[in-house]
């Protein structure tokens, strides 16, 4: 589960977002979506803790795995400045994915950064022969990266400064075109920031859809046994780390 | 030169003196798949209290500059869940086990310490008098009258030698070293996370135990004034990362140490640890600790 990996690739997208491509031995597990890797950015005493991301993307022929991130902090930063061929420790996959089955017509939507762990779901569907709708939405036309790997027809795009598709937050781009997606979808995956994954609770409950949400939260050891990095649930704290951090949204116990 | 690791510990054999930190290992399964057995000479439970605890909420963990402050709250499922669901699995391991226990009231340590009494694969009791994430406004390691007396009742019932885990936060540590040996502890652990607070973000506050490198120091001063006062055997705890490190806590009076932090990033640092131990020892012409400790009675 601890592997020293090579960097393949670490290209910015944008001045704050980057894709980090690793490579992986032929002994690495096969990544799900909705599980992440846990990275040791640097040593001690300058970092402490290791930062958690998404896998973006896994090829297995290539055996590749990608990682989508933003800077927002001193790990990212030091992150993004490492150079390919450089080593990067890291332990995973880890955590519990997201679940469905072949009768699953899902909706994705993700808000900046959380398009992350949707990426890699959405190229699993589709190797099963789901094609999943998809609803993003950024910041601005800047950060839309990505936008050309969806299929154009089911695919929508949100900023909140209306800079490129529709303007607003991507919750309230939701709301407007339910109509669209009633009687077409039944299950909405989503990752991002708390709030915006408890609106989006409150809209897959008012519909009936079902709905799996991936949160985002600071981590600790990342393997379950510090206990540092819960969510509250309808059956008390649960480790994002182990038990999530994809979590069924009706379990969550949204303050 | 074969290069032995072991210590003596309160009669029994570690294979190192390294010891796994109790919060920092869970209750052993999910740390186990990282760890060689043989780098470890003791494992240390999370604290394991009467009732169940559920914790306090998130965020319960941060880095801050050369440090981690956490509040997990002493989350745990408690003694009786503890005893059904994961003892029996924590004693089938090689190295020797410490179930870490701690009580809301004064009451609590002897009642647990008789609930685990039956399980005599349990290596050593350490009491948690120090944690700094629990509501009480002292910590019982702050009242060295307190300490004496839940010592003393837990002695009464216990039939597993016990550690006191101390807490940095104290007047005169000896004052509280020498409470613990009058009421019959058999050996100390220096140190629990320092109580602090930080603002993570505009307005938002942690407050919570600091651990990692800044704690180092600390501990090692406060080992150097207890070894003063006691021959009790000391486990030294804060900031260790590195075999170097455990060379100046032997030096300072510790008999053997336990790592914290160091397993959140690294939860198979015990086995490099160990390795540079050995390498210290081995370019120091030494072949075992107990040269760096001739003043602790090793
Ligand atoms: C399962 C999972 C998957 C993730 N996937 C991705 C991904 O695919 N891409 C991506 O870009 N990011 C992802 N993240 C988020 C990513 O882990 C963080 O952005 C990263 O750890 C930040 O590190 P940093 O050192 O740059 O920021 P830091 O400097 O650590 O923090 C940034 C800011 O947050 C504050 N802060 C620090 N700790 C806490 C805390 N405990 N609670 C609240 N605020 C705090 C700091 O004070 C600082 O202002 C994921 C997180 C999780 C849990
Ligand atoms: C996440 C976390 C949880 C902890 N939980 C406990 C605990 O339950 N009981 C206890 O006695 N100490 C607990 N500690 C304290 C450690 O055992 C140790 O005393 C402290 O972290 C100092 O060592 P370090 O600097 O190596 O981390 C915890 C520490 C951390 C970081
Ligand atoms: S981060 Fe340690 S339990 Fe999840």
């Amino acid at each position: 589960m601890e592997w020293n990996l090579t960097i393949t690739g670490n290209t910015p997208l944008n001045p704050s977002h980057f894709l980090l491509e690793l490579q992986v031995p032929s002994s690495f597990p096969p990544p799900r979506p909705g599980q992440f890797v846990h990275i040791r950015i640097g040593e001690p005493p300058c970092f402490l803790l290791r930062r958690p991301f998404s896998i973006f993307s896994f090829q297995s022929k290539k055996r590749r795995i990608e990682v989508f991130y933003r800077i927002v902090g001193r790990g990212t930063k030091a992150l993004s400045q490492k150079k390919k061929e450089e080593k990067i420790n890291l332990l995973g996959p880890l955590g519990t994915p997201f679940n469905w089955d072949t009768g699953t017509v899902p909706l994705l939507v993700g808000g900046g950064r959380g398009i992350a762990p949707l990426h890699f779901l959405y190229q699993e569907m589709k190797k099963t022969g789901i094609e999943p709708y998809v609803l993003f939405g950024f910041k601005n036309a800047e950060d839309t990266v990505f936008r050309e790997r969806f299929s154009p027809e089911k695919f929508l795009l949100s900023t909140e400064d209306g800079s490129a598709g529709e303007k607003g937050k991507v919750t309230d781009v939701l709301k407007k075109h339910i109509p669209y997606f009633q009687g077409k979808i039944n299950k909405i995956f989503s990752c991002g920031a708390k709030e915006m994954l408890q609106e989006i609770h409150l809209i897959a409950k008012k519909e009936k859809f079902a709905c799996e949400v991936s949160f985002e939260q600071f981590m600790g050891c990342g393997i379950g046994i510090c206990q540092g990095c819960v969510v509250k649930t309808k059956q008390g704290y649960k480790r994002i780390c182990r038990e999530g951090p994809v979590f069924n949204a009706d379990e969550i116990a949204w303050e | 030169m074969g290069i032995n690791l072991s210590v003596n510990f309160l009669g029994k054999k570690l294979t190192t003196p390294v010891i796994l930190a109790s919060g920092v290992s869970g209750y052993s399964d999910e740390l186990i798949p990282f760890l060689d057995p043989n780098s470890v000479g003791a494992i240390t439970t999370k604290t394991i209290t009467l009732q169940p605890r559920e914790g306090n909420p998130p965020p319960r963990i941060i880095e801050v500059p050369g440090g981690i402050i956490n509040s997990i709250g002493l989350a745990n499922m408690g003694v009786a869940a503890f005893i059904k669901e994961k003892l029996a699995s924590l004693l089938k391991l090689p190295m020797k086990k410490i179930v870490s226990i701690g009580g809301a009231k004064e009451e609590e340590f002897p009642l647990l310490a008789r609930m685990l009494s039956e399980f005599r694969g349990i290596d050593f009791l350490e009491l948690n008098l120090s944690c700094p994430n629990l509501k009480k406004q002292k910590l019982f390691a702050q009242e060295p009258e307190t300490c004496l007396k839940i010592i003393k009742n837990t002695k009464r019932v216990s039939p597993f030698p016990l550690i006191a885990k101390l807490s940095p936060q104290v007047t005169d540590i000896k004052e509280v070293a020498l409470a613990c040996e009058e009421g019959g502890a058999d050996a100390l652990n220096l140190i629990n996370s320092l109580p602090v607070l930080c603002y993570y973000a505009a307005g938002k506050k942690l407050r919570g135990g600091l651990s990692g490198p800044p704690l180092k120091p600390l501990s090692l001063r406060l080992i150097e004034e207890t070894r003063k006062v006691t021959s009790l055997p000391l486990i030294g705890t804060g900031g260790i990362y590195a075999g170097k490190d455990i060379i100046d806590y032997f030096l300072a009076g510790a008999n053997c140490v336990s790592l914290g932090s160091v397993l959140l990033l690294e939860p198979s640092a015990p086995a490099r640890i160990a390795k540079e131990l050995k390498e210290i020892l081995a370019s120091s012409g030494y072949d075992s600790l107990s040269c760096f400790s001739s003043s602790t009675g090793l």
